[in-house]
């Protein structure tokens, strides 16, 4: 009866079906407790908010860190950006929207270690850039009014480094 | 496509103090998220610098602070301290500033009083620090972390300290402001170093500590009734030399959920005999989380072990 050999059915949000190891998709804190609910089921977990192309590379994730142990929501190792190993980190080399919608999809089926690890490589993205570099990087409008950044800038100047 | 604000929240904690303020600097929506990660303990960052611009970054801190403080605290502070009122008294800010702080060092905010406003005379370093703190404990507070101790500062900080004795302040506002016993029950760690009355009164408030330090073991009382009043202790570091048996007692009754167990025995009073080895793992039979434990008594004698 070992879980390990049993397997899950998935849809993505355009009806692809997706068969996985139960291991691979109790990587999902969600997935995990509706198959904790729902028990014995041949039926397919519809998935409305992640897309084909997307479930894949989430599964790839799941299936690649499979014997991973559990990690708490509450351990909060700060700031280790650096510790992103080599398998990881090609992983993530994908383009914007598409590390968006990991970090969203991720977020959703509430896979802390696949949250975290696409958090921070959009953290490696910011760091050390200006603002500027920033908004063009992420293509975003600079909606302040002249007076607000100032004011912004003035109050917070203090964590500049100098 | 846009991230939602505790996406990007988690993203900002990633980030260190200069990046976090590129980032409250890119729009609206990058800086509601950011900006409270930037004030979360802003005066340790501002310590914990080498250079001698260290002072620039505390003074503005401070006075950003200090025009959050409500007016009549305001008022009085300019009537004593009439050299420079204009850096408190107009300034109109984008942010509440005062309610993203999650951690206080109680001894780098009054060294930083009394650095910026200098010259002035000490009791009113004592109000201005006092004012500042009620302001932090406030009603709808973030602050979770609150430390009265130098144990675990850096040595750049410590190097930069003027003051390091502790005009232990609260005991005068419990019981007396309700917004203070909210924020006080929501604190998730507590440090303290100088023996105070303030444990027992903070053990009737203060019952979800996940870590407790406390660095002068005098006040065995209250100490007791500090650990007996919490439900989910995980890290505990503390100095005891008196009381021995009834703190190893209530230590044992709340081992369960310890991760990281510190315990130093002073010489000083003992006159009932040093607590055996097996005595203090006995405490530690049902923390089945155990990470660390660090056992340190007197005569050198020194146990350290970490399992896993």
């Amino acid at each position: 009866m070992a879980t390990e050999l049993k397997k899950v059915k998935l849809t993505s949000s355009e009806g692809t079906e997706f068969i996985i190891d139960r291991k691979v998709a109790e990587k999902s804190v969600l997935l995990k407790n509706m198959l904790e609910d729902v028990g014995e089921s041949d039926m397919a977990i519809p998935l409305p908010n992640v897309t084909g192309p997307i479930l894949n590379k989430v599964i790839d994730y799941c299936t690649h860190h499979r014997d991973d142990p559990f990690v708490s929501q509450e351990d909060d190792s700060k700031k280790v950006s650096d510790d992103i190993d080599d398998w990881d980190a090609e992983f993530c080399k994908v383009d914007q929207g598409t590390l968006f919608e990991l970090i969203l999809s991720a977020n959703y089926l509430d896979i802390k270690p696949l949250l975290d690890l696409t958090c921070k490589t959009v953290a490696n993205m910011i760091k050390g850039k200006t603002p500027d570099e920033i908004r063009k990087t992420f293509n975003i409008t600079n909606d302040f009014t002249p007076e607000e950044e100032e004011h912004v800038r003035k109050e917070n100047e203090w964590c500049e480094e100098r | 496509m846009t991230l939602p604000p505790e996406i990007l929240q988690a993203i900002f904690e990633e980030l260190d103090e200069p990046s976090l303020y590129s980032s409250v600097l890119v729009n609206w929506d990058w800086c509601q998220s950011a900006i409270s990660i930037l004030w979360a303990n802003p005066l340790e960052f501002a310590y914990n610098n080498r250079n001698q611009v260290y002072y620039n970054k505390i003074a503005s801190i401070l006075s950003t602070y200090i025009s959050l403080l409500p007016n009549e605290s305001r008022l009085k502070l300019i009537e004593v301290y009439i050299a420079r009122p204009a850096d408190f008294l107009n300034i109109s800010l984008m942010f509440n500033y005062s309610k993203f702080l999650q951690k206080l060092n109680y001894i780098l905010l009054q060294d930083s009083v009394e650095k910026v406003l200098d010259g002035i005379e000490n009791d009113i370093i004592k109000f201005v620090s006092e004012e500042l703190l009620k302001m932090f404990l406030n009603q709808d507070s973030n602050l979770r972390s609150l430390d009265f101790s130098y144990q675990k500062l850096s040595g750049i900080i410590i190097s930069h300290l003027d003051k390091r004795i502790i005009d232990f302040p609260l005991e005068i506002y419990l019981g007396n402001l309700p917004s203070i016993i909210t924020a006080l029950s929501r604190l998730l760690k507590f440090s303290c170093t100088t023996p105070s009355r303030f444990l027992s009164s903070l053990a009737a408030i203060t019952l979800e500590l996940q870590s407790l330090n406390i660095y002068d073991g005098e006040d065995s009382h209250g100490i007791i009734n500090l650990i007996n009043a919490q439900k989910n202790l995980k890290e505990i570091d503390i100095h005891i030399c008196r009381d021995i048996p009834r703190i190893f007692s209530v230590l044992s009754n709340k081992s369960k959920t310890f991760q990281k167990f510190s315990l130093s025995v002073h010489n000083a009073y003992i006159s009932i005999g040093l607590p055996l080895l097996s005595d203090c793992l006995e405490i530690l039979c049902n923390s089945s989380d155990l990470e660390e434990l660090t056992l340190i008594f007197p005569r050198g004698e020194l146990a350290q072990a970490q399992c896993t």
